[in-house]
C-alpha cells in the first residue's frame, strides 16, 4: 500500500506532537468513558426497572389500612378510574435466625394461598411458592437469603402476635416493591436484619385475627386517570377503616430509591462528559492553532498550488479525528469497565430479576458522534483565520502579537512590579481568550472533584447529626400495641440496659391550607435524653409545652413557617383532630415528622399516657439481651442503630474510595491536559523570547519561572472560580436530588476544596516538570537561528 | 608595558555534527581582543563569524581549544557559570533585534538593569541611543531602526565589558543602518566598551580599530586601521 505524501506528513505531524496527542486523547477518552459508562448503566438499570415493574404488575397505588372488611375491596374496584384492586395482609414481626445473634425484622406479606398475587408478583429465583395447605412455608427476599448464605429448607423463627413460630424457606424471590431492603425505620438498606417473607394469606388471617379482612390494598389505575383523584376517592372511602392514606409510586420507598438513582445517573451522564468534551475541544484548538501557525507557510503554499480550503481542512480534521477517535476507543473500553463495575455495585443494593450489564449500539454511535463534533469544533476554530488570508500574506510569518498598556497598568501597584511580572500580566490579558479558557479548564477540574466529593461530606454530616445528636440510643423496640409506660421498667431490668425511654408514635394526616401530608407524630417523654431535637447548628432544642415542632422536610412539603397553625388528624381509633401552632422548624434530615410531647398526644387521644416504642441504651456484649428481647411478647420489631450504620459505613467507605480515586484521576487528567498543553504551546510560541532572556544572562530557573508565571497566575485565579462553580454545581445537584424521604444538606468541607486544589496543583507540578526539562535542553543558538 | 588582552582564544576549533557528517565551522582560531577596542569581524556568509561571536559571548562552547577572559578559562565554565558571565560582562545585539514584544522600550532596558550589578540609569541608556522620547513605546509600535537602537540601549545598560553585535544593520536600510552604527560607535567611545561587530559589509570595516577577516572558519587576515572613519564618512 502506498501512503500518500500528505498522509506521511500527517503521521510525522502526529509523532511530533505525541505528548499532546496523548493528553487530548486521554481527556476525550475519559469523557467517552463517563458518557458511555453512565448512559449504558442508566439504560440497563432503567430497562431492568421498567421490565420488572411491567412484568411483575407493580401497583400504581398503595393503601395501608388498620383493618377493612373484604367486601370493601369490591367498593374500591367500583371506583371510577380504578382498573383493578387487590387486598392483602402485611405484618412486621420479630425475626430470630441461627445465623445471627441479634433479632431482626421480618415483614410478612400475604399471597393468595399457594398462588402468585395479581400485583407486585414475586420473581422466584429458586424454589417455589408455599403450597396451598402449608402454614409454615415462606418465600423470602433474595438479599436476606444471600446475606445469610442460606439454603432452601432453612428455617427461622418469628414472633407473631406474641407467639413464636418456626417458618421454612421454600423459595427465594424478588419483588418490585422490595428492590431495596428498607424497613422504614432506618434510611439505610440492611439485607442482614430485614427480610420480606411471602406467606399464605390464611396463615396471617388466622394469626392476626383478620379473617375476611385486609390491612393493605394495591390498586391499578386506568390509563389517563389522574392519580390524585383516585387517591382522594380511596381516602374518602377507606378513612372509616383506618386508612393511613393512599400513596403512589412517588412515595413507595423502593421506587423512590431506584428513580433517584436513575435521575442521578442521568445528571452525571450529561454534565460530567460535557466538562471533558469542552476541555478537549479547547485543548485541541490550542494545540492545532499552534500547529497550524507553524504550518502557515505550508498551508499558503498548498493554497497557492491550487488546493481548496476543504482539502486543507480535511488534513487537519484528520489529525483532530485521529486524536479523538483513539481517545474514543480507549473511552469505550473504559466505559465498559465503568458500566460493569457500577452494575456490580448496584447489584449489592438493588435486587432485580435482570441486572446484567448491557449497552446499546446507539450509545457507541453517540460517543463517536460527540467525539467527532469535538474534533470539528477544535479544528474549525483553529483554521478559520488562516482560510481568510490570501496565500501571499499567509506565506509570511504571522505578525507578532501587538502589546499595549492596559487599563490595569495605571495602578501604582503595576509600576512597582518587576519586568518579568509585567510580561506575565500583559501576556495573560493580551491572550485573554486563551487565558480565560485555560482558567476555565482548570476550574472545571476543581468543579468535577467538588461535585463528586461533596456528597460524602453531606452524608457524613447527616449521619453525624442523625446518629450523634438526634438518635442517641443503641436500639429501638417497636411494640405490638400502645401500652402503659411502666413497661419501660421491664426493659430496664434486661441485662446491659443503661437507659430506656418510651415514646408514642401516631400515624397522622396534616392539613395546611389546601395541602395534605401523611406523616408520623412523635410523642416524646419529658426531658428525653435518648432522642434529640436539633437546629441547624446541631444544638439541642427543648420540646414545647404547647404546640408542635415540624421537621424541615415536612415544612417544605407543606410550605409552612414557624407560627403557622396546622390541623392534625390522627389516623387511629376515633380519628381525633387538633389544631396546633408550629413552634419551631427543626433539622431532622431523615424524616418528615412532627414532634411533640407524649402529654399532648394523650390529651389529643383522650387516653392515658401510653407508649408504643421504647428506645434504649445498652453496653457490653448484648448476646443475652438479644435472647431476652426475642422472648418478650409485646415486641413487634427491634432495630439497632449500629448495625445499620456499620453496613452503611462499610459500603459507603468502599464507594467513596473508588469514587474519589476515579474522580482524582479524571480531574488530574484534565488539569494535566490543560496545564501541559498550555505550557507546551506557550513554550513553542515564546521560545525565541525565552532564548533572548537566557542570552541576556537570565538563568534557567529564572527563564522557567517566567514561562510558568503566566499559567500560575491563571491557576491562582482559577481556584476560587473553581470553588465557586463547584459550590453552585453541588447545590444544583442537591436540588436535583432532593427526595421526599430525606433531606441532604449542603456541607462546606474545606478539606474537599483543598483536596481538589491539591489534585490540580499536582497535575500542574507534573506538567511543569516535563516543561522544565525542555527549557533546560533549549538550544539558544538554534532557537535564535530559527527566527533569524 | 605589555597590554593584556581582555579576551583571548587559543587554537579554537568548532565542529558541528550534522547527522553523520562533521562540519568544521572554526579551525584553530587564535585572536586577542583588548579593552576599549572596536573590532569588525568580516567575512562571507557561512565563514564562521557568528559561531565565533557566540563562543566569545558564552552562548556556545568550542569543540577544542581554549578561551580566556581576564585570566578565567571560559572553556571550562559550566552552563550556570556561562550564564553569570553573560549576565555580568556581555551585551548582545542581533540582526533581528530580539526585543521582548510584551515590554516597552524602557522596560526592555529595565529588564537588564534589574539583574545587573552596576547598571546605568535606564533613561540614560535610551538617551545615549537617542530614544528617550520613545521610552513608552512597545516594539510593535517602533520602526526597525528604533527597535535596534533599543536593543543597543538594552545591551549597554548593564555597562558590559564587551558588546557583541551580530549583523546589527543586516535588516535595515542604509539611512537607518547609519543611525544604528553611530549609536554603537558612540557607546564604544563614551563607555570604552570593547565592541565586536560582525558583518559581511566591507564598508563597515573602516570604522574599526582592527578588522579580522574570516574565510572558511579560519583567520585569513588581521588589519589595523591607522585612522578610524566616522560612520558618516563610510562609503556604502
Amino acid at each position: 500500500m502506498v501512503i500518500s505524501v500528505l498522509n506521511r506528513k500527517l503521521i510525522r505531524d502526529l509523532i511530533n506532537i505525541k505528548a499532546q496527542v496523548f493528553s487530548i486523547s486521554l481527556i476525550v477518552g475519559l469523557g467517552v468513558a463517563v458518557l458511555f459508562g453512565f448512559t449504558s448503566t442508566y439504560s440497563t438499570l432503567k430497562m431492568s426497572r421498567d421490565y420488572f415493574f411491567k412484568e411483575a404488575k407493580f401497583a400504581d397505588l398503595f393503601i395501608p389500612i388498620k383493618k377493612a372488611p373484604l367486601h370493601t375491596l369490591s367498593e374500591i374496584r367500583e371506583l371510577n378510574g380504578v382498573a383493578k384492586a387487590e387486598a392483602r395482609l402485611e405484618f412486621d414481626a420479630l425475626l430470630s435466625i441461627s445465623s445471627m445473634k441479634e433479632p431482626g425484622v421480618v415483614h410478612f406479606v400475604s399471597i393468595p394461598d399457594g398462588q402468585m398475587p395479581t400485583f407486585n408478583k414475586i420473581f422466584l429465583n429458586s424454589g417455589r411458592l408455599p403450597s396451598t395447605v402449608s402454614t409454615d412455608e415462606v418465600v423470602v427476599s433474595e438479599g436476606f437469603f444471600k446475606a445469610h448464605k442460606l439454603q432452601l429448607g432453612a428455617t427461622f423463627f418469628a414472633t407473631l402476635n406474641g407467639i413464636r413460630k418456626k417458618f421454612r424457606i421454600v423459595g427465594v424471590g424478588v419483588s418490585p416493591e422490595y428492590i431495596i431492603a428498607l424497613n422504614g425505620t432506618s434510611p439505610f438498606p440492611d439485607d442482614l436484619h430485614f427480610v420480606v417473607a411471602w406467606i399464605n394469606q390464611s396463615v396471617l388471617e388466622a394469626t392476626f385475627d383478620m379473617r375476611a379482612s385486609f390491612n393493605s390494598a394495591l390498586v391499578k389505575i386506568r390509563p389517563g386517570v389522574l392519580e390524585e383523584k383516585i387517591k382522594y376517592l380511596l381516602d374518602e372511602n377507606l378513612n372509616k377503616y383506618g386508612s393511613r392514606g393512599a400513596y403512589g409510586r412517588d412515595r413507595q420507598i423502593s421506587s423512590v430509591f431506584i428513580n433517584e438513582e436513575l435521575k442521578q445517573l442521568q445528571v452525571n451522564a450529561t454534565t460530567v462528559p460535557l466538562i471533558f468534551f469542552l476541555v478537549a475541544a479547547f485543548i485541541l484548538n490550542v494545540v492545532l492553532s499552534r500547529l497550524v501557525n507553524t504550518h502557515r507557510g505550508e498551508i499558503a503554499t498548498l493554497k497557492a498550488l491550487g488546493y481548496f480550503d476543504r482539502s486543507i481542512f480535511n488534513y487537519y480534521f484528520k489529525i483532530g479525528s485521529i486524536i479523538v477517535l483513539s481517545g474514543t476507543l480507549f473511552g469505550l473500553v473504559m466505559g465498559l469497565w465503568i458500566g460493569h463495575s457500577m452494575m456490580k455495585l448496584y447489584a449489592e443494593f438493588y435486587h432485580f430479576p435482570l441486572l446484567s450489564y448491557d449497552f446499546k449500539f446507539s450509545q457507541i454511535v453517540l460517543s463517536f458522534l460527540i467525539s467527532i463534533l469535538t474534533a470539528f469544533v477544535g479544528v474549525y476554530t483553529s483554521l478559520k483565520n488562516i482560510f481568510s488570508l490570501p496565500p501571499a500574506e499567509a506565506m509570511r510569518p504571522s505578525a507578532p502579537a501587538s502589546f499595549h498598556k492596559g487599563m490595569y497598568e495605571t495602578s501604582f501597584l503595576f509600576n512597582e512590579l518587576k519586568m518579568r511580572a509585567r510580561m506575565t500580566i500583559r501576556g495573560v490579558f493580551t491572550f485573554s481568550r486563551r487565558s480565560l479558557m485555560t482558567g476555565l479548564g482548570m476550574s472545571l477540574a476543581i468543579v468535577l472533584l467538588i461535585s463528586g466529593l461533596f456528597w460524602q461530606d453531606s452524608i457524613n454530616h447527616l449521619i453525624t447529626a442523625q446518629y450523634s445528636f438526634v438518635q442517641k440510643e443503641t436500639g429501638s423496640i417497636m411494640l405490638t400495641h400502645a401500652i402503659r409506660p411502666n413497661a419501660i421498667f421491664e426493659v430496664l431490668r434486661l441485662p446491659g440496659i443503661l437507659e430506656a425511654e418510651g415514646f408514642r408514635n401516631l400515624g397522622v394526616r396534616v392539613h395546611f391550607q389546601n395541602k395534605v401530608q401523611n406523616t408520623t407524630l412523635k410523642g416524646f417523654p419529658e426531658n428525653s435524653s435518648l432522642q434529640g431535637i436539633i437546629n441547624e447548628k446541631m444544638e439541642d432544642i427543648q420540646l414545647p409545652q404547647t404546640g408542635i415542632f415540624v421537621s424541615r422536610i415536612l415544612a417544605k412539603q407543606l410550605e409552612v413557617q414557624e407560627g403557622d397553625i396546622i390541623e392534625i388528624e390522627v389516623l387511629e381509633r376515633k380519628k381525633p383532630k387538633i389544631k396546633l401552632e408550629i413552634k419551631k422548624i427543626v433539622d431532622s434530615f431523615l424524616s418528615n415528622e412532627l414532634f411533640t410531647s407524649r402529654k399532648i398526644i394523650s390529651d389529643l387521644m383522650d387516653s392515658d399516657d401510653l407508649i408504643n416504642s421504647i428506645l434504649f441504651r445498652s453496653i457490653g456484649n448484648n448476646s443475652e439481651l438479644y435472647t431476652r428481647l426475642k422472648e418478650l411478647p409485646s415486641v413487634l420489631a427491634i432495630s439497632y442503630k449500629d448495625s445499620a450504620l456499620k453496613t452503611f459505613n462499610e459500603t459507603s467507605a468502599k464507594f467513596l474510595l473508588v469514587f474519589a480515586f476515579i474522580l482524582s484521576i479524571f480531574a488530574g487528567a484534565i488539569g494535566f491536559g490543560v496545564v501541559y498543553n498550555n505550557m507546551r504551546v506557550t513554550l513553542a510560541e515564546r521560545d525565541w523570547e525565552l532564548a533572548t532572556l537566557r542570552i541576556l544572562g537570565f538563568t534557567i530557573p529564572e527563564v522557567f519561572l517566567t514561562l510558568i508565571a503566566e499559567i500560575s497566575f491563571i491557576f491562582v485565579f482559577s481556584i476560587p472560580i473553581g470553588w465557586f462553580l463547584g459550590l453552585l454545581n453541588s447545590k444544583w445537584l442537591i436540588s436535583k436530588m432532593s427526595m421526599d424521604a430525606f433531606q441532604i444538606p449542603f456541607i462546606f468541607n474545606p478539606g474537599t476544596f483543598m483536596f481538589s486544589t491539591l489534585i490540580l496543583l499536582f497535575s500542574g507540578v507534573l506538567s511543569a516538570a516535563f516543561i522544565f526539562k525542555r527549557v533546560k535542553k533549549m538550544d539558544l543558538v538554534a532557537t535564535l537561528k530559527s527566527r533569524g | 608595558m605589555v597590554k593584556l588582552p581582555l579576551i583571548k582564544t587559543v587554537n579554537l576549533n568548532k565542529t558541528y555534527q550534522m547527522g553523520e557528517v562533521e562540519v568544521p565551522a572554526l579551525k584553530k582560531i587564535n585572536i586577542e581582543l583588548f579593552e576599549g577596542e572596536f573590532v569588525v569581524l568580516l567575512g562571507h556568509s557561512g565563514c564562521g563569524k557568528s559561531t565565533l561571536l557566540n563562543i566569545l559571548g558564552g552562548l556556545d562552547r568550542p569543540t577544542e581549544g581554549e578561551i580566556w577572559f581576564d585570566s578565567e578559562a571560559l572553556h571550562n565554565f559550566s552552563d550556570r557559570e556561562l550564564t553569570h558571565f553573560r549576565r555580568k560582562n556581555i551585551g548582545f545585539i542581533f540582526q533581528m533585534y530580539n526585543l521582548i514584544p510584551r515590554l516597552s522600550a524602557m522596560e526592555n532596558v529595565q529588564l537588564v538593569t534589574e539583574i545587573s550589578e552596576n547598571p546605568m540609569v535606564p533613561e540614560r541608556a535610551l538617551d545615549l541611543v537617542g530614544l528617550k522620547s520613545r521610552a513608552d513605546h512597545f516594539p510593535s509600535q517602533m520602526s526597525g531602526g528604533e527597535q535596534q537602537r533599543v536593543a543597543i540601549a538594552r545591551a549597554i545598560a548593564k555597562q558590559p565589558r564587551m558588546l557583541f553585535c551580530d549583523e546589527p544593520t543586516g535588516a535595515l536600510d542604509v539611512k537607518t543602518g547609519i543611525l544604528v552604527l553611530e549609536a554603537i560607535q558612540k557607546v564604544n567611545l563614551e563607555l570604552n566598551t570593547t565592541t565586536v561587530v560582525i558583518t559581511h559589509n566591507a564598508a563597515i570595516a573602516d570604522m574599526a580599530d582592527r578588522v579580522i577577516i574570516l574565510v572558511d572558519g579560519q583567520v585569513h587576515e588581521t588589519k589595523t586601521n591607522d585612522i578610524k572613519c566616522n560612520v558618516k564618512e563610510l562609503k556604502w
